[in-house]
């Protein structure tokens, strides 16, 4: 069964068939979740929460890219989450911290165990430094750069103008590289940024 | 640097800053690209920039997968979609809002009806009253003063009216008189005259036994004998029937039933059959009817049985039911009962038999308020799944 065809017995109430799409698109919808808010629990929950909510809601979709929907449900959830989040402090800080014993799985089977222990460290601190952006400009650029979603479907997802999603974007990205400079030290020495002064000297 | 010199290049320089991010999403524009390219080849600065960002558009684009730690598939069998009303998030709210709103009115009926109640109990009866109203729960309702003239005052007072009507003539019975159930009080509205005291004293079987119904002379009665205003009516209601008086003693229910079929026969008209369920239950009471000595209002004055007697009906179960005095035959005699009902009647009244509007409508308020709790439970939990 193709997508379409999943899509269209899943608007007719099959669950199998949706649960079939879940499987599909769960790892990405987890990921998501996890860049976004930067904690494993929450991301599962705010998953699970998406993966309902867009049951309950496909009845109403209506063709186009069913990723770019399901990523839009799944920002709004995670929106929600944030939300919620920020009215109780505690948890905010929570999402600070980052959780250096998630195993990551192997995207790339030729990748040595350094290779693999160098990834973790980086995820870590990179994910540390998203969790110091504004909640707008990391969705943004998770969407973008992890996901890879077009502008378009960024601007969609987050409901905002194309405008606004270049302008978080960019400033996202800024703010990571100036956090990933601070943090120089942290990264592995392969992923280390050339500061501003060492390029002037250059 | 050296763009920093002049302001055109200035503002340039960080116009061509916003656009890097853009640019390296390759969305850019051709002419915009041309117009970066064409900075960043004499922009040491710029160049950094846009080297340091491609940097980490690449790091994030490197981040691990993050393995899910579960299957997210669902596994509710998908709902059949439920009413509009159900589905929708809003539902939730305004059901919790009509339903505080109905709770709110029922408590401010219920409250005003009470307080009316209350009210004209004070006024009418000595301070005595009152109290035995508080106490007074509907079902509780001992004496029923069914008085066809008297429906007006639909109170629940239960407890209150058989204390009323003894109270006149003797205090002590009243307070026990609550207790006893309503039961007749349907067929004795339906009667008409027909009068339902409780005879309050449990216990006091001697009492109950000794009841000799005492048609005339109110006075005569000493303690037991409700006299009302007037003289003659009041008897009916005091008198405990002597058979029932025995009967009682044994705390059998039959009594009640027994005073139920008489009832029934010279009722024409069952108005409220609520109380009559109640009462039979309530037998055992042994109605310490001392006061009792039933006055038979009705011309057939002191009849042992009164409920056998179909024109003077005076039958008064002691204790446990009230005793209900129905006159059928005897309009004129029932007049003076009337005017007793009447003063009792607040307290007299305090079962529902009567389905007056405001019963009607606490009823039905109260159910309402019960529906909308339901929906408001259901709705909240589908909401929350």
């Amino acid at each position: 069964m193709d997508e379409r065809a999943l899509i269209a017995a899943a608007q007719r109430g099959k669950v199998p068939a949706f649960n079939q799409l879940v499987l599909t698109y769960q790892s990405m919808v987890y990921n998501l979740a996890y860049r976004i808010l930067g904690d494993a629990d929450a991301a599962a929950d705010a998953s699970q929460d998406t993966f309902l909510s867009a049951f309950r809601a496909i009845k109403k979709f209506r063709g186009g890219s069913f990723k770019a929907w399901l990523l839009r449900i799944a920002t709004n959830t995670c929106y929600d989450r944030l939300r919620y989040k920020q009215r109780r402090p505690t948890s905010s800080l929570e999402a600070l911290l980052v959780e250096p014993d998630h195993p990551s799985s192997f995207t790339d089977p030729t990748e040595g165990p350094e290779d693999y222990t160098l990834r973790q460290e980086l995820g870590q601190v990179i994910q540390a430094g998203l969790n110091t952006l504004p909640s707008d400009q990391r969705i943004a650029l998770v969407l973008s750069d992890v996901q890879g979603l077009s502008y378009q479907e960024i601007a969609e997802a987050t409901r905002s103008s194309l405008g606004t999603v270049k302008s978080r974007l960019s400033r996202g990205r800024a703010k990571l590289r100036d956090y990933l400079l601070e943090q120089g030290e942290l990264l592995p020495a392969r992923y280390r940024l050339r500061s501003r002064e060492s390029a002037a000297s250059r | 640097m050296s763009d920093f010199g002049k302001t055109k290049s200035k503002a340039e320089h960080r116009r061509i800053i916003e656009m890097l991010s853009v640019y390296i999403d390759g969305e850019l524009p051709s002419r915009d690209r041309a117009r970066v390219e064409e900075h960043l080849a004499e922009c040491a600065d710029c160049t950094w920039e846009l080297e340091t960002l491609r940097q980490i558009v690449d790091l994030v684009g490197q981040l691990p997968k993050v393995p899910g730690p579960r299957a997210f598939t669902i596994h509710e069998t998908p709902r059949p979609r439920r009413i509009g009303l159900f589905q929708a998030r809003w539902a939730y709210t305004y059901l919790k809002g009509a339903t505080a709103l109905a709770a709110a009115l029922l408590v401010l009926v219920l409250a005003g009806d009470v307080l009316f109640q209350f009210q004209r109990a004070t006024t009418s009866f000595a301070p005595a009253m009152a109290p035995a109203k508080e106490l007074a729960t509907p079902a509780a309702a001992p004496t029923v003063v069914a008085m066809q003239e008297a429906p007006k005052v639909p109170l629940p007072a239960p407890a209150a009216t058989p204390t009323v009507l003894a109270m006149q003539e003797a205090p002590p019975a009243p307070t026990e008189a609550p207790i006893l159930p309503e039961e007749g009080l349907d067929e004795a509205e339906g009667a008409a005259y027909g009068e339902v005291t409780p005879s309050p004293a449990p216990g006091e079987e001697t009492k109950a036994l000794a009841p000799m119904p005492t048609p005339t002379a109110p006075a005569d009665r000493g303690g037991g004998g409700p006299t009302v205003r007037d003289d003659a009516t009041a008897a009916p209601l005091a008198t405990p029937a002597p058979l029932v008086g025995r009967a009682l003693p044994t705390g059998t229910p039959p009594p009640a039933a027994a005073m139920e079929v008489p009832v029934e026969k010279e009722a024409e008209a069952p108005a409220a059959p609520a109380a009559a369920p109640m009462a039979t239950p309530q037998p055992q009471m042994t109605t310490t009817a001392p006061p009792a000595a039933p006055l038979p209002v009705s011309a057939a004055t002191a009849t042992p049985t009164p409920l056998a007697t179909a024109t003077a009906t005076v039958t008064v179960t002691p204790a446990p039911t009230a005793t209900l005095v129905s006159m059928a035959r005897a309009p004129a005699e029932v007049r003076p009962t009337e005017e007793k009902g009447a003063l009792a009647g607040p307290l007299a009244r305090p079962q529902g038999p009567r389905l007056t509007p405001l019963r009607v409508v606490e009823a039905s308020l109260c159910l309402l308020v019960i529906l909308l709790i339901a929906a408001t439970l259901i709705v909240r939990r589908r909401n929350e799944t």
